[in-house]
């Protein structure tokens, strides 16, 4: 039905405006807009007002968002739905078969990015506008942010890795800069700063922790030039590749085909000869580099430690840099790249586990934490650790479909703890809190919703995104083994608990109870300014109704009528769950068929025929065995069932401890004995110690005494010194024949010319013979 | 049997005067008579330029080649226009520095 | 003749148009030397104002209505092709931007004349006709007369005991070298019997000069003697060609002057040199020496010769080989250990044609797609080349104060903390000549040494390229040494005090041109990139 409406909506548009529908070509625009925003901001800022510079840099990122808007409208009106691209020129190009162009491309994937980062963009800048009111580096704090924005939409519309890598690159760039925003750390207290880690500190460990995971998103595209290119290799299978690739994508010679270009990656893959196999090992290989790369950005096991620490910077930073676009570019990039991973189900089983941990570890981390914003990061790691499920187990829509209520509800409860900072005179404690409703009505009943999504209550937002990540976990058997889909369903479920349980928690202790500092001392506090409040009920109202553009399949009675959502993206991504799916329901033709398929395809080999045949038969066997005599739709249905109750049971729980009675439990303060378990929660399973004390003092001994003070100053420095001092000497040699004389230069030349001729005649020697018998002539 | 001054003899009047003319720069130290020289360099050129194209008048093939005449002018005028800023400078150069020994001139170096 | 063959006649051979910017830049020289004299002591701003009307208009006639591709006229003379069509450009280019860096400049040397305008202008004409001329008598007037234009400008302050030395000794040595240039041509002339590029490959290959010559006598009746001495003058003459373009692109060892005259003259001009001159001068050589290379293939698949000329490609190969790795080379190791910073652009404008004789050492010893990608990587790297070391010389010019103030390295202390737009705009122009990416000065160097690369895959040429390719390399790493050492000054250095930098509107505008445009060839090169392959492939006759 929405989409339905919206195109009744496009088309009015359309039709009033009475032009045509926009070209590829104007794509650009919703890049320049923050670009040039970040360029006056950067070098006139300082001498604008304040006001000024905040309203036209959300005016700036509005505009994004209105044309971000204005192309997924015109795409919907479009004829089959198509994607938006244009190449603008040749970015790089060295010989023949490397050539990258700057072309953008605004696709079903990257226009639901675009309008989630523009948009919930658009709403933190006008948070920003009240929030950093009282900051002196004002317009700094803008020009990064709309720098943010532009390297971040470059990341999105991208259409090629490179590109792709640039922005990834630039907003780790943004990240770095806007966590140590406030570097000097006399005037700004960190936010959050247990550890009396400075704030630039905190800003160097995300750079460096994601230095590790881009060094494998490196890697990854190197291996996919590689094997992927007719310059490095020629194979048969791969030229036949190409010609498909040609042919799919309309082109007239493969020279055109670049395979870091997502949809010439894509074409290749897809016209992969038949009778031949993929390489599955590179693939697998590919896929696992990825993801150390996806795994860097978006904070998973073991790189995760970065993020909890990148709080200290502002908190619309965290909202928006930390919470709900920077941190998923790694879900999105597995999305883009997933004709990559359905052939890698290797690859897929690492993403998914990886992510399953992450969700549960992170959560259990956020069971103890008593700053505000230590809790919504490690929410942030768990639930960026249920995105990677839905793509590891091949739910790539689903995984966009959660980053995308994620964005809603972990933004708007950011900017809450933002006001609730603001309120607070910049303290962070919750133990400090209580009672807050009072005082801050529309921050307490935003955050409400907020939580409530992301606990996964029915009928708010992060209930249908989750718990459709959760039934396909469910469903999810690679290489036939179905323990491990069970698995991580398991755990996704114990994570789901623990996310109730911690958000009511939260929620309890800041806003419920008594006020836990006087309350005359509250009443003299000032309350947050109109943009901050206007911020929180956007998003809150997003956070509600988010959900219902995808419903999930049992409530309609074809299985796929509601999901409007998970289609549109679908046009991108290879949905492995949708196709399996099917593959159970009508178990007995898909058999057959594929059966067939490998009959015709394998020629060449019959006992790998064979094998293939039982690879095939088997995940049709055993899943006819568990899902027998149990409709899908049932299946579903309880599943949803079992993930609601794990919900109210989270809740109930938080309640029961912190929200009943006047006061509730409020946890230790510094310093009083923990438990044994608590202990280790509160510090995190002392996992930042571990890499203190396993990796990071080592190498930093190992360099400080070994590398710098052994080998560089030692030999490199000596050697380097030593060929300095020797070409120095050198020139000062040369300088010396620059005698200033004019019949010296005189000299120069003419033994230069002398040289020449000698040359020419000594070269001709051997002909001066001939020169006095016959010469030449004709 | 009369003799007449062929090809060879132009030339190598005009190779001659050439490198006398470079002799000239490499040797004598006043400004001025550096710059005769290179001017005795220059009509070195135009000699052979005319000679060439005196000679060349008679091709067998009936090319008629008066570019060289042309050219033996051109270059005399951008001379005279060489001449004159060249002239210039040195009078400027003697009014500074009272001297227009090339081996003073070396301010400039290293 | 009827009307429409005289018509004809005239569009074919006085075709006004294929000279329009020329005569328009010579008209507007004219016009300013009038207006000096009829309105002195007025400002001189307007008469840049009309300089840069004229250049303005030069350069829109050149850029948008420029005869068709390949036409020739006044009888073969001019040329006018996207090659001279690319050169007209940098040459314009140039000048604009000089006037520009000049307009704030010229007041503070007390050298505020009106003719210096018009000598930009007149110079900027010669490089025009380097750029358009198509036969060496062009070729030598166009030399001429951008030389003694730069003569003048040199010695332009009349006080200044360095800027007189500097005017000298250019005179004197590049009157020198035009010697050696007009004595090339004559003997080209003797040998081949025409001045004329294209004449010479239209010729079929044939040494139509002295070898035909009855008349001449020698004891042994020697009409083969003729055909083997006019094989030696055009040997000769070659070389002696090449003392005079080598001498103008300050290629070692006939770079002697460079460092001199470049630290004499008055900054703007100094830049205006490094930059227009070196340009024009390219043009003329990859011309001329195309034009040579080719005909010596035609010759020696007709003729069996004088074994040099015969294997004219390799002989030439040889020479450029080691001029080029010697300019890089002797460039970058004198800059190391200048303390001025103008001398030291001086030196690092050595090893920059050093970088672009690579390319063409590449294009003289290749055919084909490998020429045109050599000419073109040589074309782009002077258009790169113009933009940063004129933005970089104008910087110099901008901490100027009259005298030598504000040209030694330990000037530009702390610029960065009083300054810092400036002091970024010397980053860039500095880390585009170290060839520091996103900048021009990157992928010049990597199209040059990749079109170096590429050429030594041919069978049997890879020693000499490669390690062309390697030298080239190497010596881009010790230039970043004395290219960053003004950045370390300005940002690392904290200023003793602090020099009044003055942000005129004219020499900022050009600094920001230069800017821009270092930065757009950088992220954006293709697209100047194509235009200098257009001016490549259209340089080849036939």
């Amino acid at each position: 039905m929405p989409l339905e409406l919206l195109q009744l909506a496009a088309t009015a548009s359309q039709t009033a405006a009475g032009s045509g529908l926009p070209t590829g070509r104007m794509l650009i625009w919703i890049l320049l807009f923050p670009l040039i925003g970040m360029t006056i901001w950067g070098i006139l800022g300082k001498r604008l007002r304040r006001e000024t510079v905040g309203t036209l840099a959300s005016l700036a990122i509005g505009l994004s968002f209105i044309f971000s808007l204005g192309f997924f409208l015109a795409m919907l009106v479009r004829e089959g739905h198509g994607a938006y691209t244009y190449t603008y020129y040749t970015w790089i190009a060295a010989g023949k078969w490397f050539s990258i162009p700057f072309g953008l491309r605004f696709d079903h994937l990257s226009a639901v990015m675009a309008l989630v980062v523009t948009g919930v963009s658009t709403v933190i800048h006008i948070y920003s506008i009240g929030y950093m009111r009282h900051d002196h580096a004002y317009w700094r704090f803008f020009c990064y942010l709309n720098l943010f924005v532009f390297f971040m939409l470059m990341l999105v519309l991208g259409d090629n890795l490179l590109m792709m890598f640039v922005g990834w690159e630039g907003v780790g760039l943004c990240s770095y800069l806007l966590i140590g925003f406030w570097y000097d750390d006399r005037n700004h207290p960190a936010e959050t700063n247990e550890q009396g880690t400075g704030n630039a500190i905190a800003g160097k460990k995300a750079f460096i922790v994601n230095r590790i995971g881009d060094f494998g998103f490196v890697l990854g595209i190197f291996f996919i030039f590689v094997t992927f290119s007719l310059m490095t290799n020629d194979s048969a299978e791969l030229q036949k590749a190409y010609a498909g690739a040609a042919k799919q994508l309309h082109v007239t010679d493969v020279e055109q085909i670049t395979p870091l270009k997502f949809s010439h990656l894509k074409a290749i893959i897809e016209s992969w000869p038949e009778g031949s196999h993929l390489p599955v090992m590179v693939l697998t290989l590919i896929g696992i580099f990825l993801f150390v790369g996806a795994a860097g950005k978006s904070a998973q096991i073991p790189l995760y430690v970065w993020l909890p620490d990148a709080m200290a910077g502002p908190t619309p930073v965290s909202a928006l840099i930390h919470a709900a676009t920077m941190v998923t570019a790694g879900v999105y990039m597995v999305a883009r790249m997933s004709f990559i991973y359905v052939e890698a189900p290797t690859a897929m089983m690492v993403v998914a586990g990886i992510g399953a941990l992450t969700a549960l570890f992170a959560a259990t981390i956020g069971l103890a934490q008593n700053d505000i914003k230590k809790v919504l990061a490690y929410s942030t790691v768990s639930q960026l650790g249920y995105m990677f499920i839905a793509v590891g187990v091949g739910a790539y829509a689903f995984g966009i479909f959660h980053l995308m209520t994620h964005a809603f509800f972990k933004a708007c409860l950011f900017l809450g703890s933002g006001a609730v900072i603001d309120f607070m005179h910049h303290k962070q404690d919750i133990r400090g809190y209580g009672g807050l409703r009072k005082y801050l009505p529309i921050t307490h009943i935003t955050w409400v919703i907020a939580a409530y999504a992301i606990a996964g209550l029915p009928f708010l937002s992060g209930f249908y995104s989750k718990d459709a990540i959760l039934e396909k976990a469910f469903e999810f058997a690679p290489h036939g083994m179905h323990w491990f889909g069970y698995a991580v369903f398991g755990m996704g479920l114990a994570g789901a608990i623990l996310t109730a349980f911690y958000m009511t928690r939260v929620t309890a202790l800041t806003f419920w109870g008594t006020p836990r500092i006087p309350e005359e001392k509250l009443a003299t506090f000032k309350k947050p300014p109109g943009t901050m409040k206007a911020a929180l009920v956007i998003l809150a109202f997003l956070a509600i109704i988010g959900g219902y553009i995808n419903i999930p399949a049992w409530w309609s009675s074809d299985h796929k009528g509601g999901q409007y959502f998970v289609t549109w993206v679908q046009h991108w991504t290879k949905d492995k769950v949708a196709e399996e799916r099917h593959f159970v329901q009508h178990g007995g033709a898909a058999h057959d068929e594929k059966a067939g398929h490998d009959e015709k395809a394998g020629d060449d080999g019959k006992a790998q025929n064979d094998g293939d045949k039982e690879a095939a038969e088997k995940p049709h066997k055993e899943g006819s065995e568990v899902h027998e005599g149990m409709s899908l739709g049932m299946l579903a249905f309880l599943l949803t069932l079992l993930s609601v109750g794990v919900a109210v049971i989270g809740v109930a729980a938080g309640m029961a401890k912190y929200g009943v009675k006047k006061t509730g439990a409020v946890p230790p303060a510094e310093g009083e004995k923990l438990t044994p378990l608590h202990a280790m929660i509160k510090n995190k399973y002392w996992i930042d110690e571990l890499y203190e004390g396993t990796l990071v003092d080592p190498i930093h001994a190992g360099s400080k005494y070994v590398l710098w003070q052994g080998i560089d100053v030692f030999i490199i420095d000596a050697f380097v010194d030593g060929l300095a001092w020797f070409t120095l000497r050198i020139g000062a040699w040369v300088r010396r024949l620059q005698t200033g004389l004019i019949p010296v230069y005189v000299i120069f030349m003419v033994a230069g010319l002398v040289a020449m001729l000698i040359y020419f005649f000594a070269y001709g020697i051997l002909e001066m013979p001939t020169f006095f018998i016959k010469g030449g002539g004709k | 049997m009369m003799y007449n001054a062929g090809l060879f003899q132009y030339l190598s009047l005009a190779g001659v005067l050439f490198i006398l003319g470079v002799f000239g720069v490499l040797w004598r130290k006043n400004a001025i008579i550096v710059f005769m020289s290179i001017e005795l360099m220059l009509n070195a050129a135009n000699l052979v330029f005319v000679t060439f194209s005196r000679f060349m008048a008679s091709h067998p093939d009936g090319y008629v080649a008066m570019q060289g005449h042309m050219f033996a002018f051109m270059s005399m005028v951008v001379a005279a226009c060489e001449v004159a800023v060249g002239l210039a400078i040195i009078v400027v150069i003697f009014r500074n520095k009272k001297t227009i020994d090339v081996d003073d001139m070396n301010l400039l170096k290293g | 003749m009827n009307p429409s063959g005289i018509q004809l006649f005239l569009k074919q051979n006085f075709d006004i148009q294929t000279v329009m910017p020329l005569i328009v830049v010579a008209a507007t020289a004219l016009l300013v030397l009038l207006l000096e004299a009829t309105i002195r002591g007025k400002s001189r701003t307007f008469l840049t104002a009309v300089s840069l009307v004229g250049l303005g208009v030069a350069l829109l006639l050149t850029l948008f209505n420029f005869p068709g591709a390949k036409q020739s006229s006044f009888y073969g003379m001019v040329r006018t092709d996207a090659f001279a069509q690319f050169f007209t450009v940098i040459a314009l280019a140039a000048g604009s931007l000089t006037l520009l860096l000049s307009a704030n400049y010229l007041p503070k040397i007390k050298s505020d004349t009106g003719e210096f305008h018009a000598l930009v202008l007149l110079a900027v004409c010669g490089m025009i006709l380097m750029a358009i001329g198509n036969d060496l008598i062009v070729l030598f007037l166009g030399i001429e007369t951008m030389s003694i234009a730069m003569y003048i400008l040199c010695g332009i302050r009349v006080d200044a005991e360095k800027s007189n030395e500097s005017s000298l000794k250019y005179l004197l040595l590049g009157a020198f070298a035009s010697a050696f240039l007009l004595f090339g041509i004559a003997l080209i002339y003797g040998a081949t019997g025409t001045t004329n590029i294209e004449a010479l490959i239209n010729s079929g290959g044939v040494l139509y000069g002295i070898s035909g010559i009855k008349e001449y006598q020698w004891d042994t009746g020697a009409y083969q003697f003729a055909e083997t001495a006019a094989q030696y003058f055009f040997i000769l003459g070659v070389a002696f060609v090449f003392l005079g373009f080598a001498f103008k692109i300050g290629a070692v060892p006939f770079h002697m002057w460079t460092p001199d005259v470049y630290q004499g003259a008055p900054t703007s001009v100094t830049g205006f040199m490094a930059v227009g001159v070196k340009a024009a001068a390219f043009a003329a050589l990859i011309r001329v020496f195309l034009g040579i290379v080719d005909f010596g293939d035609l010759y020696s698949s007709n003729a069996i010769a004088y074994q040099p000329l015969m294997d004219l490609k390799d002989v030439l190969l040889g020479v450029i080989w080691l001029v080029a790795v010697l300019t890089m080379t002797l460039g970058n190791l004198s800059a190391l250990i200048q303390t001025n910073l103008k001398r030291m652009l001086a030196f690092s404008s050595i090893a920059h044609a050093g970088y672009a004789l690579v390319g063409v050492s590449v294009a003289l010893r290749l055919s084909g797609d490998d020429r045109d990608a050599a000419v073109g990587a040589v074309m782009f790297y002077l258009l790169a080349y113009m933009f940063m070391n004129l933005g970089a010389f104008g910087v110099v010019i901008m901490m100027n104060r009259g005298n030598d103030e504000g040209e030694h390295l330990h000037d530009y202390n702390g610029l960065a903390s009083y300054r810092p737009l400036v002091a970024a705009a010397m980053a860039v122009f500095m880390f585009s000549l170290a060839g520091i990416p996103p900048t021009a000065g990157f992928v010049g160097k990597f199209y040059i040494f990749s079109a170096a690369v590429s050429a030594g895959t041919v069978e049997g040429y890879g020693l000499y390229f490669y390690s062309l390719a390697i030298i080239g390399v190497l010596n881009s790493i010790i230039s970043v040494y004395y290219y960053l050492y003004p950045l370390r000054n300005m940002y690392f250095v904290s200023a003793e005090r602090e020099h009044k930098v003055e942000l005129r509107p004219l020499m900022s505008a050009s600094i920001l041109i230069s800017t821009i445009f270092v930065l757009w060839i950088g992220v954006m090169p293709k697209g100047f990139l194509s235009r200098a392959l257009e001016g490549a492939k259209a340089l080849f006759f036939g």
